[in-house]
């Protein structure tokens, strides 16, 4: 992949801002056919509003997904979870207050993620989540570049059927037309991994 | 976000098209520290996903289901169907004629309350839902069951460790429940009687036409009236047509009468086939005639037809012990033993039947080390027998040996003390541990004359002293080794008498010892997670929490009716229902119970191999498991609620 030289310059000042040098290599070129897949849940979907409780995040190398050494990381939100979103994650205040905090979680995160480009289904969304935090952290943004498996999808299923662009709103359509298995429950690892899947088709 | 794990009991029986049903019917609930279900969600099958309710009536606690953060297992959430209503208390043993079915009854019924302890997170699955599935799928409604007996059943068919699912459940079944088939099932021998004044020609030939090794002989004088039970049946063999002929008797004019054995041990139509092993093993026999409920033989069964049927190796095992020659031998049978125990336990056999099973080899372990040591003198003028839970048939792991010699009055032998000396120091040997309580053969207290002995039992029954009741105890759960049999026979009966001369409070005394041990109810209220930590471990005691109460319990009611000749828990309660003084379902709970404290606890024993463990921790158990393991602690109070109104044992 070229960057053109807008990417390079906004990348170059971006690196200026970087209060961590030993992150540096963020900056760096991906190599060809590296990836991570990540995954995020949240006490909702607004990040003035919500927080951010677990992160996972994923290699993908070629086609292989290396879900034995992924990371998967709980942490500690400032305010404690509420019972009407306790349901849509299943995290209890019990099982978040005594997880790691924010800034503990990029300290393994980014060194991980490094300089691979992200994949995952709305990733706009967990991005939007994880860059205030990282940009206290680091002083500046992700760098890395971020690819949506919907539009991947979409992109696929381009005049093959009708109504497509919407019905991708939904992972488990997604998951379903590429026969992927339901794995167990729906935490950030799981659905991390499912995305990984999703995207080996959808590339 | 959390959804329905179809790995998790009791969803892992589910064909494609039942969980697509279930999916449709399940919402995720969360309910917050102290939080409690209201009325309206009382409709609902509960899975705890995380946390930890507690159920209440009226207040009270009655037990806790917990969710995953409080086990080390996979899949292994508590489950509960909220719509489950508190029996009413039957449980005095009442006739059914004496409840009356009150249409009001269910409407006096309060529900139960579900309070959250922690913050909890709960799957809820419709009602209706779970009924429709479990009314087609068998593996279901069995783990659903608000039936204890039928749970189990689910429980013992999961442990025998073999892959589940709903159409390969018929051959699994009929795996597990081999032994406890009727042995009707097993094809019967025909039928032929002669009578005992009819001569050998006449039975030799009746054999050959039917192509039979034996005949059935009548004896003499039986008189063909309702009365008449055809347990007076002989049997004549062709090997007693070789005897006599050997003897040189003409076959034509000697009648069969003497050459025929009388007193035979039959068998109950309704039995199963693991009695009938057992008495075949037990008595060395290879015929038993089978008798239906009018008292008529409807045929014979063979140990060869029978040993067909169900492949099993404790025949063989009871070969070895037979075959023995010396210590080491026997010492190599003794092994056996246990090899068979664990095989039975894998494949999920029923704790009574594997019991007795061994209780009958280990007798047979006993009686071949008796022969050893005593010549015969000695063995026709005392008796062995076995107490405690190797007399009641209930001793699996070979936890520690109690036995005593009962002589007969007027024999002596110089050499009396020795032999029970080296009889106690051989068993340790072959793995029979000492007993701590000295409760053995060389105590001359366990080894005495019929009278002396019988004068011993009266003073115990004083119970001048609490050790005076574990020693009558004992001496209640003696069962037959070899020698003999009269001289335990009127010990029993002594027994009896004994106790009708003794105080009327010696019963409550006695009864009393069952109430000994606390509730271990406080198990799971004691159960508070620390500060951001596992919660502190606690274990239940198999043996003080369920096997002593109900054993003890039972060994009361039994004293209290005069049951005093078959010690096994099993035989005591099926005396009890005959006097009427169980129903047969309190009886059945009772047994159910006590079988599954004995099976995990068989099971603790055999996963640590340390055989004197007895200790679980709920939290290492499956679900189904620590499921049951609170029904039957249930059982085990409400038992000993009954014997404390019972014996008026208000606990100060």
């Amino acid at each position: 992949m070229r960057m053109n030289w807008l990417k390079k310059l906004s990348v170059a000042w971006q690196k200026n801002q970087l209060q961590r040098p030993e992150l540096a290599s963020m900056f760096a070129m991906p190599a060809p056919e590296q990836w991570v897949a990540i995954d995020c849940e949240m006490t909702g979907l607004n990040p003035k509003k919500h927080h951010l409780l677990s992160v996972a995040a994923i290699h993908i190398n070629g086609d292989k997904i290396d879900t034995g050494n992924g990371l998967h990381l709980l942490c500690r939100p400032p305010v404690m979870p509420k019972s009407d979103t306790i349901v849509i994650h299943g995290l209890r205040t019990a099982d978040v207050e005594h997880a790691m905090s924010y800034d503990e979680m990029l300290s393994l995160l980014l060194p991980f993620i490094g300089n691979r480009p992200l994949v995952g289904f709305f990733p706009q969304i967990d991005v939007g989540f994880l860059n205030p935090l990282v940009k206290r952290y680091m002083g500046t943004h992700l760098p890395n570049e971020v690819i949506d498996i919907r539009s991947l999808y979409s992109r696929r299923m381009m005049g093959r059927s009708q109504g497509l662009p919407s019905q991708a709103q939904h992972l488990n359509s997604i998951l379903k037309h590429y026969n992927i298995p339901e794995l167990g429950t729906h935490d950030a690892y799981n659905d991390a991994i499912m995305t990984a899947m999703a995207f080996l088709h959808v590339r | 976000m959390p959804h329905l794990d179809f790995t998790q009991p009791p969803f892992d029986v589910l064909s494609a098209a039942e969980r697509q049903s279930i999916k449709k019917n399940t919402q995720v609930r969360y309910l917050a520290k102290d939080e409690t279900l209201s009325t309206d969600d009382l409709q609902y099958f509960y899975v705890v996903l995380k946390g930890h309710v507690e159920q209440l009536l009226d207040g009270t606690f009655v037990t806790s289901y917990l969710g995953s953060n409080h086990t080390d297992h996979l899949n292994n959430n508590d489950w509960f169907d909220s719509r489950r209503l508190p029996k009413p208390m039957i449980e005095d043993g009442l006739q059914e004629s004496d409840l009356q079915k009150d249409t009001d009854i269910n409407e006096l019924i309060m529900p139960y309350q579900f309070r959250a302890v922690e913050d909890t997170l709960l799957l809820q699955v419709n009602g209706t839902a779970i009924d429709k599935i479990s009314a087609q799928n068998y593996l279901v409604r069995q783990l659903v069951s608000e039936n204890l007996p039928e749970r189990l059943k689910a429980l013992q068919l999961r442990r025998s460790g073999q892959h589940l699912d709903a159409a390969s459940y018929d051959d699994q079944q009929e795996v597990q429940q081999i032994m406890l088939q009727p042995v009707i099932d097993i094809t019967l021998l025909p039928v032929h009687i002669v009578g005992a004044d009819d001569n050998l020609y006449q039975a030799a030939r009746t054999m050959t036409e039917a192509g039979l090794k034996h005949v059935l002989v009548r004896p003499t004088g039986y008189l063909q009236d309702k009365d008449s039970f055809d347990r007076t049946l002989g049997i004549l063999t062709d090997n007693d047509i070789c005897r006599a002929v050997s003897d040189q008797k003409n076959p034509a004019t000697t009648p069969c009468q003497g050459y025929a054995s009388f007193h035979l041990r039959t068998i109950d139509a309704d039995d199963d086939i693991g009695d009938a092993l057992l008495t075949m093993t037990r008595y060395r026999i290879h015929r038993l005639p089978v008798i239906d409920a009018n008292g008529k033989v409807i045929g014979v069964l063979g140990q060869s037809d029978m040993l067909a049927h169900i492949g099993h190796h404790s025949q063989l095992i009871s070969i070895q012990i037979e075959q023995a020659t010396d210590l080491p031998s026997l010492a190599t049978a003794v092994e056996l033993i246990g090899r068979y125990i664990r095989a039975q336990y894998q494949n999920g056999i029923k704790m009574g039947n594997v019991s007795r099973m061994v209780q009958t080899l280990n007798a047979q372990v006993f009686t071949k080390l008796w022969q050893l040591i005593v010549p015969d003198e000695v063995m026709e003028n005392t008796c062995v027998i076995v107490m405690g839970s190797e007399g009641r048939g209930e001793q699996i792991m070979r936890t520690d040996q109690d036995n005593a010699l009962i002589i007969r009055d007027g024999f002596t032998h110089p050499e009396l003390a020795r032999f029970a000396e080296t009889f106690n120091q051989h068993l340790a040997n072959l793995g029979y541990p000492l007993c701590e309580g000295n409760i053995m053969m060389t105590n001359p207290m366990w080894r005495q004359p019929l009278k002396p002995f019988k004068a011993q039992i009266s003073a115990w029954y004083k119970n001048t002293d609490p050790i005076h009741s574990i020693y009558l105890s004992a001496i209640f759960d003696g069962e037959y080794v070899c020698g003999d049999e009269s001289l335990l026979i009127q010990i029993r009966e002594h027994l009896k008498t004994a106790h009708r001369q003794s105080d009327l409070m010696f019963v409550r005394q006695f009864a009393r010892a069952a109430l000994q041990f606390g509730d271990i109810n406080q198990w799971w209220q004691k159960l508070v997670p620390l500060l951001g930590g596992k919660p502190i471990s606690y274990t239940i005691d198999l043996k003080k929490a369920g096997i002593f109460p109900l054993v003890h319990g039972i060994r009361t009611l039994a004293l209290e009716n005069d049951i005093f000749t078959d010690p096994s828990s099993k035989g005591r309660l099926k005396a009890l229902v005959q006097a009427r003084a169980l129903t047969q379902e309190r009886a059945d709970t009772l047994l159910e119970a006590l079988e599954f404290f004995m099976a995990q606890r068989l099971s603790v024993a055999l996963s640590t191999d340390n055989k004197h463990a007895q200790e679980v921790d709920p939290r290492t158990l499956s679900a189904l498991e620590r499921d049951l393991l609170k029904e039957c602690l249930a059982v085990v109070k409400s038992f000993k609620g009954q014997l404390s109104r019972q014996y008026q044992l208000e606990i100060g």
